[in-house]
């Protein structure tokens, strides 16, 4: 069982993808790699600020500077913070606070230092001193952070990328063009956001195998439209209800029939293609092994599990069985699990990396390792009855690669904490739903993320880096709290801080629920019959931009605490 | 995390209490759905043959169990029970550890969950009926998995299917994929009254596979990126005004495989106050719609002012807003998609694109 998720599976694949509703990633990728530059900025943004508090020219006082007020209302992001610790005096906070701006100040030499490891650009003509790398090809690998001096689009690492992979007219918006501007931009936050985008490229993490009953039978299919004249350059448009005929079938004779039916009443719909598709395919369907490996990206905070109910990991991740808000699947869920099951789509436990790589062990973080998991626990029965790891795995996985690698150390293990950071605040990725509007809520927040976070608006822009900051300062006193704790480490609790993450987006989620927000019963489904109405359903909804922002000034302020204190296990 | 800590964290956003979800209504039926009361007689749950029993490598046990279930015998049982050897003797090659009955229970569970999902999705049962069904299978599937005894018992022999060994059922011959106590008895069950698979199915019933023998193979798309758009020159009698829309060429496809490109345009920054603030429009090309660009990489896609649908109302409403971003990704003619590009903002050239 070697082989890797054979080609004509993936015409089965097709179909559990029709419920899977798309990628099933916290967050769609862009959005990731832009809160992980936003956190970077921040940076920037401290370090130019410099410990004189130099003003930004025609702006409030500095954050830093801000943050040396004792005075309450100067300080409102720390507030509540405060209330909880009493005990920490004014003084005591402003130590702790300036402390903090010189920890980030010096971090950000150490991350400018870091080798990017992106790998060189594919194409021949992307690899010539004309487009600007300023690097040999040589050592691209070992190209820093700082040496970095195009922006890094965010396909930079797809094989068939426009434009040598470098976004032209990159800008990091609102107050970052200010603070990050001119002919020595730092263009590292656009690396570290490439990394965090793609967590999983350079790992096979889950490979799917079709029960080979179903996958032989799907290459029937094919063999019946060869025998069609004209159907073998042609395309079927397979109806639902016959794919069902041939999986009942075993592919046998009725399904031969039906197969032939549908090839003969796709031609007769007349030579627009187009009108096929819009009309016959809406939304198509994601269905490549790629598809899977957001399955790893949920940790289940809401609810929380009663103590000990968690069987492999403290919080147990996706499991497609118990999908849906509290317990309660939507119609695309009830769907999914019944065609994982139907297909018997099951995970390829040799070939899947994430099985062995997501199960912590010896991990002695104060968080408890994972209950190991043999083949037949992940590959007997399909994946709708098989629990995966959850994210913060991802974390630690990344996060050790990176604490461990001594000289080879480089941007891209940071990808797996950073990306699980930002999943841990997408309100269906605690939950453990890919249904209840999941996807369209996703893409509301790729549309409109340039205003959630103030591109336009150079102020306001402002305002929420020193929101940002204060809130990434109440995570790196988690940080303190766990390193004082454990010996004084220069170790970063990455599972402890993920798993936190999220409860906090769990709080926050039952604390801002609605009846049609963010879980709406019927939005996944909406989403295949008609994707654009579903996605403006989110964008439009009533103080949508105000209820989404706190989740994204999390996110970020906990990168930008995480960067802070992994940059510290560097020389 | 430390309480305190946590509390004060949450305390940051300093939101109102919203409301809670609220649990399904649901009520008590005495029986949950009526299936078809002819159980498929399979005998006692298979065993490994013994030359699977001395196969290492699983390729070749798998291949073997695909042997078997194809020889002359084979033919003479029903498409269900060749499934079901074959199922068992796959569980079976995971490896030397795994014991028979462990398979059996394997096998028989698979093809249980598979003929309860074609039921579902078929119709003939209800979401509510479905969950029932499969939640009580896995109660009992886990039970085997960590009671040996029962395990050993439910592989000796399970007659009506209904995951209860025979030698501890006091209800034999329940009706294939009743819900029943660990007696083997129909148990009542609590259903919602509510069943969420309904608009599911609808949707589905409009959803087609896209099967093309020339993408056999072929690998996951190239995402195309957007490059720019621009309005065509109004040009009196040639009737070509409108836009034209250039996007990077997915050139990794095998010849004769069909790819369609999806772009998604999000229009902002109405010129009217009338206008909603934003429009999301989506539309499809088929490769063959497309027209070579002067640039090598690039494809351009039309969008007349003589559209029709879609590409109509996208026409009319890219006049009526200040900024457009447009995402993208080709899908080929398996239904195989690239990633979506990442969202770019897109300007309007100020010269036509060729």
């Amino acid at each position: 069982m070697t082989r890797p998720f054979p080609p004509s599976a993936a015409l089965l694949a097709g179909l559990l993808a029709l419920g899977l509703t798309g990628r099933a990633e916290a967050h769609n990728t862009g959005v990731h790699r832009k809160l992980t530059d936003h956190a970077y900025e921040v940076m920037l943004m401290v370090q130019k600020e410099g410990p004189s508090q130099t003003r930004l020219p025609g702006l409030p006082l500095p954050a830093s500077e801000k943050a040396l007020s004792s005075a309450d209302s100067e300080f409102p992001a720390l507030r509540p913070w405060r209330a909880v610790n009493k005990s920490v005096t004014d003084a005591e906070l402003k130590a702790r606070w300036t402390a903090y701006m010189a920890e980030v100040r010096a971090a950000l030499p150490r991350l400018r230092g870091l080798k990017g490891g992106l790998p060189k650009p594919g194409k021949p003509e992307c690899q010539v001193d004309t487009v600007g790398w300023g690097q040999p090809m040589s050592s691209f690998e070992a190209m820093t952070l700082g040496a970095t001096k195009k922006p890094i689009a965010g396909d930079y690492l797809s094989d068939d990328v426009d434009g040598c992979g470098i976004q032209d007219g990159w800008e990091p918006g609102g107050i970052f063009n200010h603070v990050n501007k001119g002919p020595q931009r730092d263009f590292g936050g656009t690396v570290l956001g490439v990394w965090s985008r793609h967590p999983d490229d350079e790992i096979d993490d889950v490979h799917m195998w079709i029960r080979p009953t179903n996958a032989g039978g799907l290459s029937e299919i094919k063999k019946i439209l060869a025998g069609i004249a004209g159907a073998g350059a042609g395309v079927a448009y397979i109806s639902y209800k016959c794919m069902l005929t041939c999986l009942k079938s075993f592919f046998g004779g009725e399904c031969k029939k039906c197969v032939t039916d549908e090839w003969n009443k796709g031609q007769q719909q007349g030579s627009s293609a187009v009108a096929w598709v819009d009309g016959l395919v809406p939304g198509f369907g994601d269905h490549t092994s790629e598809q899977y490996v957001g399955l790893w990206h949920h940790i289940i905070a809401l609810p929380p599990p009663p103590d000990g109910s968690a069987t492999y990991d403290t919080l147990p991740g996706f499991h497609l069985e118990q999908a849906g808000v509290v317990g309660n699947p939507d119609g695309i869920e009830v769907g999914t699990r019944a065609l994982a099951d139907a297909l018997g789509i099951t995970v390829h436990y040799e070939t899947s990396q994430g099985c062995q790589r997501y199960q912590v062990t010896g991990a002695n973080d104060g968080h408890a390792d994972s209950v190991m998991r043999g083949e037949d626990e992940w590959q007997f029965l399909s994946m709708a009855h098989t629990p995966f790891s959850p994210v913060d795995n991802v974390a630690w996985a990344g996060w050790k690669d990176f604490r461990d690698a001594g000289e080879a150390r480089a941007a891209r293990s940071l990808a797996g904490p950073l990306h699980a950071i930002g999943d841990a605040t997408v309100p269906m990725h605690v939950t453990g739903t890919f249904g209840w509007g999941h996807r369209p809520f996703e893409d509301a927040i790729d549309w409109r993320y340039e205003e959630l976070m103030f591109y336009g608006d150079k102020l306001a822009s402002f305002h929420q880096a020193r929101a940002i900051l204060e809130t990434s300062f109440i995570w790196r006193e988690f940080i303190r709290d766990w390193r004082q704790k454990h010996g004084n480490t220069k170790d970063v609790p990455v599972r402890d801080l993920v798993t936190t993450v999220a409860q906090l987006t769990a709080v926050y989620v039952k604390q801002n629920l609605k009846e049609d927000w963010p879980f709406h019963p019927l939005m996944s489904t909406q989403y295949f019959v008609s994707k654009d109405d579903a996605v403006a359903y989110y964008m439009d909804y009533a103080n949508s931009d105000e209820l989404v922002r706190p989740l994204l000034v999390n996110a970020v302020a906990a990168e930008l605490a995480f960067l802070t204190a992994a940059s510290e296990v560097m020389p | 995390m430390s309480r305190p800590l946590l509390a004060g964290v949450v305390a940051l956003w300093a939101f109102a209490a919203g409301a809670q979800p609220q649990p399904s209504r649901s009520d008590t039926v005495t029986s949950p759905h009526s299936l078809p009361a002819k159980p498929v007689e399979i005998g006692p749950l298979n065993r490994r043959g013994p030359d699977i029993r001395r196969v290492d490598d699983r390729a070749r046990c798998i291949a073997i169990a695909q042997r078997q279930t194809k020889r002359p015998q084979a033919g003479r049982r029903s498409p269900a029970q060749v499934e079901l050897a074959f199922q068992t003797a796959l569980a079976s090659c995971a490896g030397p550890d795994v014991p028979p009955e462990r398979a059996a229970v394997v096998g028989a569970a698979n093809v249980e969950f598979r003929e309860l999902a074609l039921k579902f999705l078929d119709g003939e049962l209800s979401g509510p009926a479905y969950l029932a069904a499969v939640g009580d299978r896995n109660r009992k599937v886990d039970r085997a998995r960590t009671d040996v005894a029962w395990r050993s018992a439910l592989a000796s022999g399970d007659a009506d299917r209904d995951f209860v060994p025979d030698t501890l059922d006091t209800c034999p011959g329940t009706p294939a994929h009743q819900v029943t106590d660990d007696a083997g008895c129909p148990r009542r069950v609590a259903l919602p009254r509510q069943d969420p698979a309904i608009s599911y199915r609808r949707m589905m019933e409009q959803q087609h596979l896209m099967i093309s023998p020339a993408c056999t193979g072929a690998p996951t798309p190239a995402s195309p990126a957007p490059r720019r758009y621009s309005r065509a020159p109004s040009d009196p009698g040639a009737n070509n005004e409108g836009y034209k829309v250039a996007v990077t060429r997915v050139g990794n496809q095998p010849a004769n495989c069909p790819v369609f490109y999806e772009l998604a345009f999000r229009m902002s920054g109405p010129i009217r106050q009338d206008l909603p603030r934003d429009r999301l429009i989506t539309v499809t090309y088929r490769d063959t719609e497309a027209h070579a660009a002067t640039h090598p990489g690039e494809v351009l896609f039309r969008i007349p002012a003589s559209s029709e649908g879609e590409r109509r109302e996208l026409f009319e409403q890219l006049g009526l807003y200040q900024r457009t971003q447009i995402q993208a990704r080709a899908v080929n003619g398996d239904g195989q998609p690239s990633a979506w590009s990442e969202v770019r903002e897109v300007k309007v050239s100020s010269s036509t694109i060729q």
